[in-house]
């Protein structure tokens, strides 16, 4: 009887949080996104004290990074050694 | 305070004053008291090879043994750097994506700044690797500006680092709680970054410890040398590094004879009552003008036992 309870619980928390979970997911990737922009800022012209540091990101970074530029609304790869498109 | 009691030394001044003779008659003085010492050039344009008579370059070499010294090169340790990034990659990335990191990581190389960040980052590494095999550490370090740059960024990357790593939690934390039930997510680039600023932190702190760290500047007794040397101890200042010791190098001897040497003896005798007023905190190891420059070993040695014996008198 409680492990019932406790799946109808659950159920209903998921039939709540459903609608919001692409919201939440929108709203943490626009922080995502603000992060990689802070990482990168080099390549729209505001000097970046660790630039030297943010290198050995790269290797994790480069694959979103498409999907990355066009979000940030730039249709074509804002870094020349990088042309994914 | 002794400029000979700390683990690691920092000897900075004026372009031209004698940082590289001393910072090396120091060393010098360390391997003869049995110290294993490690002198370190952070200046790009190097005088350690040239002081010891032999090239030294981006390689820890042999001087006597106990004596190893380490003139660095920011271009080869921008090209380590690049390489263990290279390394990385390979375990990441999809192998298409290959040559466009290596084309961008090639880019980096050449752009501004990469070269204080690689001598930085060296410095850092040495600091805290290269001390355990050490009993000493003298680094003879560009002229001002550049020293108080390079000293000043522990605190200033970070702050930075630390603000980045503040957001980054906060979105995995929501990532985590609100679209993965609690499960915490996997963030390499948080994890890299904390690294890096662990490391920060813990060369902060070596360099902030004033019981394992030392600065001391060389000056001579000259106006532009004086002036520089009461602003760079006023900015070290800002970020929590006493100058503690000051080397006045090349006073003129008391027996100079001529017309001329008496007039410059003249000026020099207010120029010194310049640097003890100006310089009230600090201890001063004045250093006689020789007759010659300091060109051999036997020199060097006799210009460090002058700054033991003038350590000693106090």
């Amino acid at each position: 009887m409680f492990e019932k309870l406790k799946q109808l619980i659950a159920f209903y928390e998921e039939v709540l949080t459903m609608p919001h979970r692409q919201e939440l997911a929108r709203e943490l990737r626009s922080e995502d996104d603000m992060f990689l922009l802070l990482l990168y800022l080099e390549m729209i012209g505001i000097p970046n004290p660790i630039h030297y540091y943010t290198l050995e990101l790269y290797p994790y970074m480069i694959e979103t990074f498409h999907d990355w530029h066009l979000r940030m609304g730039m249709e074509k790869s804002p870094l020349a050694g990088i042309r994914c498109c | 305070m002794d400029i000979f009691a700390k683990q690691i030394l920092f000897v900075g001044g004026k372009g031209g004053v004698g940082k590289s003779t001393s910072a090396a008659a120091i060393a010098w003085q360390h391997a003869k008291n049995g110290y294993r010492t490690l002198v370190v050039s952070t200046d790009s344009a190097h005088n350690l090879s040239d002081l010891f008579a032999r090239s030294i370059g981006g390689k820890i070499t042999d001087i006597t043994g106990r004596l190893q010294a380490l003139e660095i090169d920011s271009d080869k340790e921008t090209d380590r750097y690049m390489q263990s990034v290279r390394e990385n990659i390979h375990n990441v990335v999809h192998p298409e994506m290959m040559e466009e990191v290596h084309r961008q990581l090639d880019t980096a190389k050449a752009s501004p700044g990469a070269e204080e960040a690689a001598l930085f980052d060296k410095l850092i590494s040495i600091i805290l690797e290269e001390r355990k095999h050490f009993d000493r550490l003298v680094f003879d370090t560009a002229p001002t500006g550049h020293t108080i740059r390079l000293l000043s960024l522990p605190e200033l990357l970070g702050v930075w680092i630390e603000g980045l790593l503040g957001k980054r939690q906060k979105t995995n934390e929501n990532y985590s709680r609100l679209l993965h039930d609690g499960e915490p997510v996997e963030d390499p680039i948080y994890d890299v970054l904390r690294q890096r600023q662990a490391r920060l932190a813990k060369a902060r702190e070596l360099l902030l410890d004033s019981n394992q760290t030392e600065f001391v500047f060389v000056l001579n007794p000259e106006r532009l040398s004086i002036l520089e040397t009461e602003k760079a101890i006023g900015l070290l200042e800002q970020y929590r590094m006493q100058v503690t010791s000051l080397i006045i190098n090349r006073v003129l001897p008391d027996d100079v004879d001529g017309a001329f040497f008496q007039e410059r003896k003249r000026q020099e005798a207010a120029y010194l009552d310049l640097i003890n007023q100006t310089f009230n905190q600090q201890e001063m190891i004045h250093v006689p003008l020789f007759r010659h420059d300091i060109a051999t070993i036997e020199q060097l040695e006799s210009f460090g036992d002058l700054l033991v014996n003038s350590c000693q008198q106090r």
